[in-house]
């Protein structure tokens, strides 16, 4: 029986012992499955984010146990090609049957069922638009090398979110067509599973949804609680009512109730509130009243206010967990080896392999010969050009050379480091700013990616993941408060690690720090100014370590020692940060990275 | 498979009256829809297929050429309707997607994979180019497509036709579309080049009005759950959007624009400073396009006013220091320049 689906967590899990954050957490993820298993396509997907490890594992079994034998779970490697994903031409196939054999790709194969996206962090947006325009259409539309077809598809996606920080996530394309995220990190899964649905559930579900009627005010309040939430994407709402109407199938009633909605509002909406709508302090769910009041008649008019709060209540305390959840937002983190078998050299080898696909060209200038890609493209066309040349061998003609395309070689990522401490904030934070500002204009004309590390009181904030909205840089560039303490090392750690992180996805990572170099808090936080100065030299040797290019401006009233000796060790071109000549910093930037290039 | 109807849209009367003048007189240029994810892009732009009027087509010509065109037509069909027996058939305007993940043969056209490989003919395969050729041209996340597809697009769309020199091949067709384009500027922002390419752009918005915000997921709703259904409850008030089309079509050239009206654009173009001249024509061509579109024979500075935010917010030149959006500068200087 499904009946779990809508108990509340505390009868479910044994109910005296109180509250289980865990239990919870993990209900919620095989409520998500179970919704997830009656309508994938209408559903979108479901995002996990947890590490690789039991509680994942043992999601992924539920997930299989709930959809039906017959649906496939297709897995996406993050470094197929398009060719893989969309389908196009066999060429084996073609070359042996003589005519074109297409063959489906990834998503086609996967229709009726789930497309599966491990370390779905790492996923690059053109492929993860790729997924989504299929999703939307309904087809997968080829029209790739002398192929034009249309596959009918229609599928979820589940992605296995390994991200640890907020700059690694899978592309926001993708998660807004998903309605489930769920954060599954550090859940401990003991004993038997919470819900036990049974395959004929889902296949009644499956039948019945489509007449599963929702009342007005029901709607009404769905849609208010949204909106109170901060939740403005429309796709939110949309997967708010039909997860309910999912939610009132599996329980075999013909009409969305109020438990429905709730649960509804807990799924889709938690994970996607406004921070600022979720006050920090509520309590964890500790609700059960409100299902007893649910159930007596004498809330009947009562109020569809009554109702939203409720839905507001369920929403924001799945929201707390959610934020709760997160991995730790300080980029301080893991030293640069990383951790969880994901060696540098492995991953490295895997990013350089991300195919950034070929094209026709020339091989000069520094460009590199596919020669694969250019055999493929000769192939086909051996019997045409046998005529003219002799019939053994395969001609290849000037039309089929093609070169690679690196995007590691054409993006760079430029990261700011700005040092908005008191020492350096209250003498030239407005000239720093008014300087990264002006780099900005040169990094918008060179189609660079951006980011912007802070530091200033006790530790340094990612406050802007590598981005090319320039929209989103000035925001946040204007809002950056100052004042505190000088935690210099853990600003170069982060840069170190940021830089590390950029490198690995193929990017060309470049470093501009702005600082007066003094600074006055250790790596551990402590106001001690010779430990802070010892970790701020081995942050900045990390730094070096990275091999990318840094550029140092000293930010303190007049050129000093101590930050051009830092600078020297991290190995970056040293420059006093000059007086309202903003021309003279655009200049060095320039040149750097030109040289860096 | 049936498509959201155009009329069932609620809201962005922005974006669907910028489609709609493009419908009109597609010498505006194209459209492009940058803003919020799950508002309805996608849907108003498969939605507008339904209401372009049909063309005339020479039958059976891969280039969809226009018989009243004879200097463009081949050879052949040149000979045929100087006899007067050339065959035309009337089609569907096309709405051609611009799928990710195309690769440059597909847009351009190259040899037909089929007969190379089992006849061993060289056969020019139309591309893309070529299907969208007096129709419009789609691209979703048009800031995640290649840069080198950007380039042949860009080539295309400035010169009206298509040129392949390729694997032997010598062709050269017209191709003369609306490029629209639609994505999320969190994703990157386009390239200067193609912006200035778009002669409209809409600023989409997710609705914040819950009644309105309802409306839409159960207008969808409806669709999902009867597609054919709902169509059909529509299909007049399509019905009765094409024929305003067609109609403004034929007023169009006879709408006059007064040198007063123009005056007043071209000093809104000087005050904000947007580059080129290209803001003034397409705003010109804009106003008239809606003039035509209410049934009105002359331009008002009303019409200017309507139009002006969709001509110009892409064309102002990029301060990255300014914080103001380009939109609120536009209805800034829209409120002193054309006061009415």
């Amino acid at each position: 029986m499904i009946a779990a689906a809508s108990i509340p967590a505390s009868e479910t899990l044994g109910g005296g012992e109180g509250f289980d954050i865990d239990g919870i957490r993990w209900r919620d993820a095989q409520l998500a499955a179970a919704f997830f298993a009656v309508d994938p396509a209408g559903l979108g997907g479901v995002r996990i984010r947890a590490l690789p490890g039991h509680a994942r594992d043992r999601w992924a079994d539920y997930l299989r146990s709930v959809l039906p034998e017959e649906a496939p779970l297709q897995k996406l490697p993050l470094g197929a090609d398009t060719d893989r994903i969309l389908g196009g031409l066999d060429f084996a196939a073609t070359l042996r049957a003589g005519s074109p054999v297409c063959a489906k790709g990834v998503l086609a194969h996967a229709d009726g069922g789930a497309v599966i996206v491990s370390m779905a962090e790492r996923l690059a947006p053109s492929t993860a638009a790729l997924i989504a325009a299929a999703m939307d259409n309904g087809f997968v539309a080829v029209e790739r090398g002398g192929v034009s077809r249309r596959d009918k598809t229609q599928f979820g996606c589940v992605l296995f979110d390994e991200g640890l920080d907020p700059s690694e996530a899978p592309p926001d394309l993708l998660l807004e067509r998903l309605a489930f995220h769920i954060g599954l990190e550090g859940v401990s899964v003991k004993g038997e599973a919470a819900l036990s649905t049974a395959g004929a559930d889902i296949e009644h579900a499956r039948h019945h949804l489509a007449a599963v009627t929702c009342p007005v005010d029901t709607e009404e309040a769905i849609a208010s609680a949204g909106d109170s939430l901060g939740v403005s994407s429309l796709r939110a709402l949309s997967f708010a009512f039909r997860t309910a109407r999912v939610s009132a199938a599996l329980n075999r009633r013909p009409s969305v109730s109020q438990e429905d909605a709730e649960i509804a509002c807990r799924l889709v909406f938690g994970p996607r509130a406004a921070p600022a709508m979720v006050p920090p302090e509520s309590p964890p769910p500790d609700r059960r009243d409100s299902n007893d009041d649910a159930s007596s008649p004498s809330r009947e008019d009562g109020a569809e206010k009554d109702m939203q709060d409720m839905l507001v209540a369920a929403a924001r305390a799945a929201a707390l967990g959610w934020f709760l959840d997160k991995p730790s937002r300080s980029l301080r983190r893991r030293g640069t080896a990383g951790a969880g078998g994901k060696s540098g050299a492995l991953v490295e080898s895997t990013w350089k392999g991300r195919p950034a696909g070929a094209r026709r060209g020339v091989p000069r200038d520094g460009a590199r010969l596919d020669l694969l890609a250019t055999l493929r493209n000769a192939a086909p066309w051996r019997r045409i050009r046998a005529a003219d040349d002799r019939p053994a061998r395969l001609p290849i003609y000037k039309d089929d050379i093609r070169i690679k395309r690196f995007k590691a070689r054409s993006e760079t990522v430029v990261i700011f480091v700005v040092d908005a401490s008191g020492s350096s904030a209250m003498h030239r934070m407005a000239e720093a700013k008014g300087a990264v500002e002006l780099l900005l204009t040169d990094c918008y004309s060179r189609r660079d990616h951006v980011a912007l590390i802070s530091f200033r009181g006790e530790n340094a904030d990612l406050l802007l993941p590598p981005t090319r909205s320039l929209t989103r840089v000035r925001r946040t560039l204007g809002a950056l408060p100052g004042g505190g303490g000088t935690p210099l090392a853990a600003g170069l750690a982060s840069a170190a690690a940021l830089a590390d992180s950029e490198r690995r996805k193929g990017k060309t990572p470049f470093v501009v720090i702005l600082s007066d170099g003094r600074g006055n808090i250790a790596l551990s936080g402590e106001a001690d100014r010779n430990a802070a100065e010892a970790d701020a030299v081995s942050a900045g040797k990390r730094l070096r370590e990275t091999g990318c290019a840094v550029l140092f401006f000293d930010t303190g009233n007049r050129p000093s020692p101590r930050a051009r000796t830092l600078s020297d060790e991290i190995g970056a071109r040293y420059s006093p940060l000059p007086y309202a000549d903003s021309a003279v910093v655009s200049n060095s930037v320039k040149q750097a990275i030109a040289a860096a290039g | 498979m049936a498509t959201f109807p155009f009329s069932a849209i609620v809201g962005q009367e922005e974006l669907k009256r910028a489609l709609l003048l493009t419908a009109v007189d597609p010498h505006i240029g194209g459209v492009l829809a940058f803003g919020d994810r799950g508002a309805g892009k996608t849907t108003a732009i498969r939605g507008l297929a339904a209401l372009l009027p049909k063309i005339e087509v020479v039958a059976n010509c891969a280039f969809r050429r226009d018989p009243k065109d004879v200097g463009a037509l081949c050879a052949d069909c040149a000979n045929a309707a100087k006899k007067g027996d050339l065959k035309t058939v009337t089609q569907a305007a096309p709405v051609v997607d611009l799928p990710l993940g195309a690769t440059e043969d597909r847009v351009v056209g190259a040899l037909d994979l089929e007969s190379a490989l089992v006849k061993g003919e060289k056969r020019f395969e139309p591309g893309l180019l070529a299907a969208a050729h007096r129709g419009f041209l789609y691209i979703d996340e048009v800031n995640l497509l290649d840069d080198h597809l950007v380039d042949v697009l860009l080539d295309a769309a400035a010169s009206g036709e298509n040129v392949v020199e390729r694997e032997g091949l010598s062709v050269r067709h017209a191709a003369r579309f609306v490029l629209v384009g639609s994505g999320n500027p969190e994703e990157g922002e386009l390239r200067p080049q193609l912006l200035d390419r778009f002669g409209l752009s809409v600023d989409v918005r997710t609705p914040d009005d819950i009644k309105e915000r309802l409306e839409v997921v159960r207008r969808r709703d409806a669709f999902e759950r009867d597609p054919d259904g709902f169509s059909k409850t529509w299909k007049r008030k399509d019905a009765a959007l094409r024929r305003k089309i067609e109609k403004a079509r034929h007023t169009l050239g006879a709408v006059e624009t007064p040198d007063g009206v123009l005056e007043k654009a071209a000093s809104l173009c000087i005050a904000l400073g947007a580059d080129g001249l290209r803001g003034e024509l397409t705003m010109m061509r804009a106003a008239r396009a809606l003039a035509a579109l209410d049934g009105r024979d002359s331009v008002t500075v009303k019409d200017m006013r309507a139009v002006a935010p969709l001509a110009l917010r892409h064309r102002l030149r990029k301060d990255p220091l300014d914080e103001t959006d380009a939109s609120a500068r536009v209805a800034r200087a829209v409120d002193e320049v054309l006061a009415a």
